[in-house]
């Protein structure tokens, strides 16, 4: 993978999740400095969405199922006891994976790399292990509302024509 | 007649935050979750905006659009695009297939009403707005940097159940009005920079604040001031130093309360309209209004005992003179029977017009009761 075209994700990636969650729910998160998913205990909701293009990657974004049914509480301004079945909570977290994959791509077809995004899938369950193809960036973002997690990972590969990602 | 809003998205969670949106006001909502059914959905409905999202499964927001603008039928339907892809290219695409708007997800519901009230009249629905009466609480917004007459104006509808809010700046009062949506709004038209006219061109271009009345003030000399307003669409022009009166009435007429329990009540069966001691043009104005509703009701109702009470009025004016005249001549088509209340002194100054020179006067109003009584044979 070149790197003669930089793309920072973490220049990015970061103001974009915390505004997601600012503007459609309300809610404050902060950054924390070193990602890791030893804070998603028990059940666990993951959204992905992948793109394809110039760059092509997956961003997986996964919170507890608890936050989950906070956050889509929220968005829909209902209270927490008023969140029916495991569909409303999915469809809310793969909307929001929706917007974090449409911000990165964005920002990879603004700075050279179009590409485009597919729909959102989610995944459920207590045990994670994602692993990127060979040549692919890996980097993980770490945010906190209140006592709950936020962990985003995103892996990107481009054309080695085209650049490359920087951490 | 309701508008129709067809939301096209994938997301049933966009659905929903859609609709909420456009919950207070006039608007039916029509929902699709792809392009496939979108456009089966503006076919059937015939909506007035489609807000379509861009990537969807079967038919995504561009291949539905390139459709509804080859139907000739469906062509001119205006469509906002609702995408979580902002990307130079992808705005550049967008507005190549000829929509009205597109917002970035994630997106604010007031930057949507926005968007959607520059397409369409949004009006708030009918049974918000239910007829208010002045024993009903209402919400007065204060624009002013000056704290002495947000507490003048404070002090000046204490008798009301109305509560005053006072901001010193347009970004407060914007976000206040989005939150609590007052009744009214006054807006100080002496806020440096134009603040004041620019403040009245946000609230009139945000669907939320769009039909709240608003006043502009200033002082009673700034005569260019006031012209100046009136062209620019205030409701009107509360000038300082403020009379409270003249304000209060101000606030009645633009938020359109029925005035009527202030003046009439029932007794038993009997309907009676009691006066204030000073019978303004705004007091006269106010019981002509509702008067002949009232008698109207009296008769529906199968009433037909009605007491003028006067006893608190101290000075006869012509215009109490031509509503008693008036009252007697409806008196007579209705078949109404009615009592006069009011002091000797006012009885002597109605012998100064002809119009109430033979009045019968009863010096209160249990005796103008009994005076309904038939008398007994002696």
């Amino acid at each position: 993978m070149a790197a003669s075209l930089d793309v920072k994700l973490s220049d990015f990636v970061p103001r974009a999740i915390i505004r997601v969650f600012s503007t459609m729910m309300s809610l404050k998160l902060e950054a924390l400095d070193s990602p890791s998913d030893a804070n998603l205990q028990g059940e666990r909701v993951v959204g992905s969405v992948g793109f394809a293009g110039a760059a092509t990657g997956m961003v997986y974004f996964q919170v507890t199922d608890v936050f989950a049914r906070i956050m889509t509480a929220s968005m829909l301004g209902r209270k927490l006891q008023d969140i029916n079945g495991a569909d409303e909570v999915n469809d809310a977290i793969g909307e929001l994976s929706n917007m974090i994959g449409g911000n990165l791509k964005s920002c990879l077809s603004d700075s050279g790399f179009p590409c485009a995004l597919s729909i959102p899938s989610i995944t459920r369950g207590s045990s994670f292990n994602i692993q990127t193809r060979n040549g692919a960036w890996c980097e993980r973002f770490a945010f906190q509302y209140q006592e709950h997690h936020v962990l985003v990972e995103i892996s990107v590969r481009v054309n080695s024509t085209e650049g490359g990602i920087n951490g | 007649m309701s508008l129709k809003i067809l939301t096209v998205d994938d997301s049933k969670t966009i659905r929903m935050i859609v609709a909420r949106a456009f919950q207070p006001f006039d608007c039916e909502i029509a929902e699709a979750a792809n392009g496939v059914e979108g456009l089966a959905a503006a076919a059937r409905e015939k909506p007035d905006l489609i807000i379509l999202d861009l990537i969807m499964p079967l038919m995504d927001g561009v291949e539905m659009l390139a459709k509804l603008k080859s139907d000739p039928v469906l062509k001119s339907i205006p469509v906002i695009m609702l995408t979580a892809e902002a990307g130079r290219e992808n705005v550049l695409k967008i507005a190549k297939l000829g929509v009205r708007d597109y917002m970035v997800k994630p997106f604010k519901e007031d930057a949507l009403l926005e968007k959607a009230g520059r397409v369409l009249n949004l009006q708030v629905k009918a049974k918000e707005k239910k007829v208010k009466t002045l024993d009903d609480p209402a919400l007065i917004l204060i624009v002013d940097d000056k704290p002495a007459i947000i507490q003048q104006i404070t002090e000046g509808i204490s008798g009301t159940p109305w509560k005053v809010v006072g901001k010193a700046a347009g970004a407060e009062a914007m976000a206040e009005a989005k939150s609590s949506s007052p009744d009214v709004i006054v807006i100080s038209l002496s806020l440096p920079n134009e603040e004041g006219f620019n403040l009245l061109q946000q609230f009139r271009s945000n669907p939320v604040t769009r039909g709240i009345p608003i006043f502009g003030m200033c002082v009673k000399t700034d005569l260019d001031l006031q012209a100046r307003a009136e062209k620019s669409g205030f409701a009107g022009v509360i000038t300082k130093p403020i009379d409270m009166e003249s304000l209060k009435t101000k606030f009645i007429r633009v938020m359109e309360l029925d005035v009527s329990t202030k003046y009439f009540s029932l007794d038993g069966e009997i309907q009676v309209l009691t006066l204030p001691e000073k019978i303004t043009d705004q007091v006269t104005a106010a019981v002509e209004h509702y008067l002949q509703l009232k008698l109207n009701g009296m008769v529906d109702s199968g009433m037909n005992k009605f007491i003028m009470d006067l006893s608190q009025v101290v000075q006869v004016e012509p215009s109490l003179v031509k509503m008693i005249a008036s009252t007697i001549q409806k008196r007579q088509i209705l078949a109404i029977k009615i009592r006069i209340v009011g002091s000797p002194a006012l009885k002597e100054q109605f012998k100064s017009f002809k119009e109430t020179y033979e009045i019968k006067i009863e010096p209160s109003v249990a005796e103008a009761k009994k005076a309904f009584q038939p008398a007994k044979a002696s």
